[in-house]
Parts: C-alpha cells; structure tokens; sequence
C-alpha cells in the first residue's frame, strides 16, 4: 500500500486492487517510472484526473502517477495542460461553437504536446479551422493551421498545414500528416 | 459646343463646392498623398526594397491592438481573424516612408469609386473632381508591414498530380524547358505522387486616383499565375494560408524606425 505524502488531496490517496492492476499497465507503457510512498526529489507528482483527456495512456482514477522530473513524459504532460489553459482562454474571447472543434481539438493538442515548444497561442475562425502558433529556441517559429471541414478541402483527416519560419523568415511550408511530421519536427528542434 | 460649357460648368461648380467644404473644414482630405504628373507610373519594388531594408507598408485594422494581434513569446503576431475577410490575394496596403503617413489610414476610397479608380497615363488628378469619393472611418489599430520580410519570399510546397495539374507543368515546361519541375513519389507512400515547385508573395504597386501609395500583395503559383482554383481543391485554401502567416509573421501594432522612400524611386525627373 502507498502511504500519503502530505500535499496531495484525500480524494487521490488510496489505491484500489484494480488500480494496482492499471499501475502495471502504465508501467508496461512506461509511463510510470516510479511509484513509492513518497515523492523524491527527482521525481515529479500528478495525479490522473488532470491527464484523463490522454485517454490512450491513462484513464481517470485514483491513481498517481509519478515520472521523473524533465522527463519527456513530464514535458508532455505539462505541455498538454498549457494547451488546454491557451484552448480555455481562446474559447473565452471567441463566439465559436466548442463541440465542432473538440474532436480534432483533442488529437491535435496530444500530437502538439510532444513538442518542446517555449510559448503557444491558438486561434478559431467561425467553426471552420484551427490556428495554432508555436515558440521555440533560436527564433524558430512554427504554424499549424487545421481544416475541422477537412473533407471540403479534399484533405485526410490526419493531415495539416504548417509554415515554419526563423527570424520571421519563411523556411519550409506544406501539407503533412501530423504525427510523422511532430516526430520529425520535434527531432530536428533538439538536435 | 453646348456639352463642352456644361462640363466645363460642372467643374467649375465641383470646385466651387469642394473648396467651400476646405475653407468650412468640413473636408480635410491629405491632397498630399494623390499622385502627381511627374510621378512615375509604376515603384518598381525591388529596386525600393534594395534601397532599404526598412521599408514598411500600412493598413488598417478595425479591432482593437489586443483583438487584432496575439502575444507569444514576448512577441506580436497578428491574428488570423485580422485578415480573415481580407481579399487574398490583392490584399490592399499603403506604402510608407514618403507622403503616406499612418493619420492618413482613416480616409477610405471605396474601389466602386471614380477616385478608387487606377491612376494611369500619368494623368494630372484635380481633387475637386473627386472630392466625393472617400469617407472617413473609426478604426481600431493600425497594423504595420514589413515589406522587405514579405515581397518576393517563396514557399516551398508539393503541388499534387493530377490530371489538370500535370497539364498545367507540362505547359510550363513548353515554355521554359523540360525538367524545370521535379516530379516526386512519396517513398513511404507510392501513390503519393507530386511536383516539387514554389509559389512566391510580391508586393505590387497599384496607385489609385486618390493614393499614388496604394499597393497589393499577391501570390504567384511556380509559373508566375494567380492561384485561382486548382486540383485538389486544398492548394488554393494553402496559397492564401501561406500568404496569411507570411503576413501575420511579419506584421507589428507599432514601429519605431521606417525607412525613407527615396525620391529616385517615384519621381521621374527625366
């Protein structure tokens, strides 16, 4: 049994047989690289209520969930909140309807998250398209713009625009599918 | 005989009233910024942008600073919704760095107009004539350009085979010369197959009767034509993306340093 370290809420604190079967799960999955009774201090401490939109990973629950401290998991996770704050925000300034975008909302936000990105904005226009920009290091700059009417633009699902500057200049720009081109992306940006 | 006197008539009343309506303060129209007979026709752009890399063109923005531009990163950009209704290409700027001043944004000359109107020929203008032709608006931004950053810059993009596409390369490659175009096949994807081309952003000098500094921004598909429809129907939607984030990369709510447009490049003094 995981005793309770102080700073967590009673509602996160106890451990079910079955949470137990699910910890193992996430492990398999490499999610969780430690759990203990108590949080160390290369380790970083969320609890799986403030992940349940990363339904592919974890699930709601009671369950902590414990990964090392800039691990890119962490990155991830604290990337994945920091888009839903900005989505949040823009929802408050927009007249838009939330249910058109929230499906590809979703998948784009956990295909953007595994980016290291240093700042991102986003922007709706009349439940129609998705704009997002993202910040990183060495004046880079990277546009996503995201068609929810895909099919009338005769493109795939999966697939975006992306523009990408340095120093405001303008490098490269297509039409890709999402996820090989974060993997990729995100490659060059760390070399 | 009997038309000539009522035009001349007509004019003569035109500036009567016109110059009641400045004397009243009623009208207060920068005569400054109409262009002049010994002006040249046409700024050759990339001779003013060697001239400077400062060079900033103007427009208006209806919002608010907050509501038109977005931080990120301790930076602006411009917001999409900014341009959104814009027409693109042929979005409508004004050059500055000469007569063109930012408290001028506020006088509208609607293109339906006789003074929206092209400048051509040189032709002398005489404001009385048009002095009906403009309204003035509330604004709430202005949105700084720089042009240096936008005018000439390509995209790099896959242009798909098709049918009508590859007919349009096949054209292309009549004039200038086969294997100008690198047909592409996706190596992960066989059937992916398309052209690696460039489209290019210019900044065009388009004077009208009451604003010699009026200038558009247009994109250029690989053979120098206006992207207007194509197959599949995304490339359009994607040339006028490119050109919105060129914009919105390069795009400011204010400007402390703008370069002068020297007098060689619009005055002819020859």
């Amino acid at each position: 049994m995981i005793s309770t370290p102080p700073d967590i809420p009673a509602e996160y604190r106890t451990l079910s047989r079955r949470d137990h079967k699910r910890i193992d799960d996430f492990r398999s999955e490499g999610v969780i690289v430690n759990y203990s009774n108590c949080v160390r201090e290369n380790e970083f401490l969320e609890h799986t209520n403030s992940f349940k939109q990363n339904s592919d990973i974890i699930q709601e629950g009671n369950i902590f969930v414990i990964i090392e401290k800039n691990s890119s998991k962490k990155i991830y996770f604290e990337n994945v909140k920091t888009i839903e704050f900005k989505i949040e925000e823009e929802f408050k300034l927009s007249n838009i309807d939330k249910e058109v975008f929230a499906d590809s909302l979703n998948k784009l936000k956990n295909h953007l998250a595994n980016l290291s990105f240093n700042d991102i904005s986003v922007e709706f226009i009349d439940n129609e398209s998705i704009h997002f920009i993202l910040d990183f290091d060495g004046e880079k700059l990277l546009m996503i713009d995201k068609y929810v009417n895909y099919k009338e633009h005769e493109l795939e699902e999966n697939q975006i625009f992306y523009s990408f500057f340095i120093n405001r200049n303008l490098i490269s720009s297509n039409v890709v599918e999402i996820s090989d081109f974060v993997k990729k992306f995100q490659s060059y940006i760390t070399v | 005989m009997l038309s000539k006197f009522q035009t001349l008539l007509k004019n003569f009343n035109l500036t009567l009233q016109c110059n009641y309506l400045k004397v009243t303060g009623k009208i207060d129209y920068p005569e400054s910024i109409l262009p002049k007979s010994n002006f040249y026709k046409l700024i050759d752009f990339e001779l003013l942008l060697a001239s400077n890399k400062n060079i900033y063109i103007i427009r208006r923005s209806d919002k608010s600073v907050e509501e038109t531009f977005q931080l990120n990163g301790g930076k602006h950009y411009l917001r999409i919704g900014a341009i959104k209704n814009e027409r693109l290409p042929k979005l409508s700027l004004n050059l500055l760095g000469a007569f063109f001043k930012k408290e001028h944004l506020k006088y509208v000359v609607p293109h339906n107009k006789a003074g929206g109107a092209k400048w051509k020929n040189n032709e002398k203008v005489s404001f009385s004539s048009f002095f009906q032709d403009y309204h003035v608006t509330d604004f709430g931004c202005e949105i700084y350009l720089h042009a240096n950053n936008i005018n000439g810059k390509t995209f790099p993009f896959a242009y798909p085979y098709s049918k009508d596409n590859a007919r349009v390369v096949r054209e292309f490659e009549n004039a200038v010369g086969g294997g100008a175009i690198q047909q592409v096949t996706d190596p992960l994807n066989p059937k992916n197959i398309y052209y690696q081309v460039n489209g290019t952003i210019r900044l065009v000098h388009d004077p009208i009767i009451l604003n010699y500094w009026h200038v558009e921004m247009i994109s250029e598909n690989f053979n120098g034509k206006e992207v207007k429809s194509a197959s599949p129907v995304w490339t359009k939607t994607f040339f006028d993306n490119m050109m919105r984030n060129l914009i919105r990369v390069n795009a400011y709510p204010s400007r402390e340093e703008i370069g002068t447009v020297n007098e060689n490049i619009y005055l002819n003094v020859s």
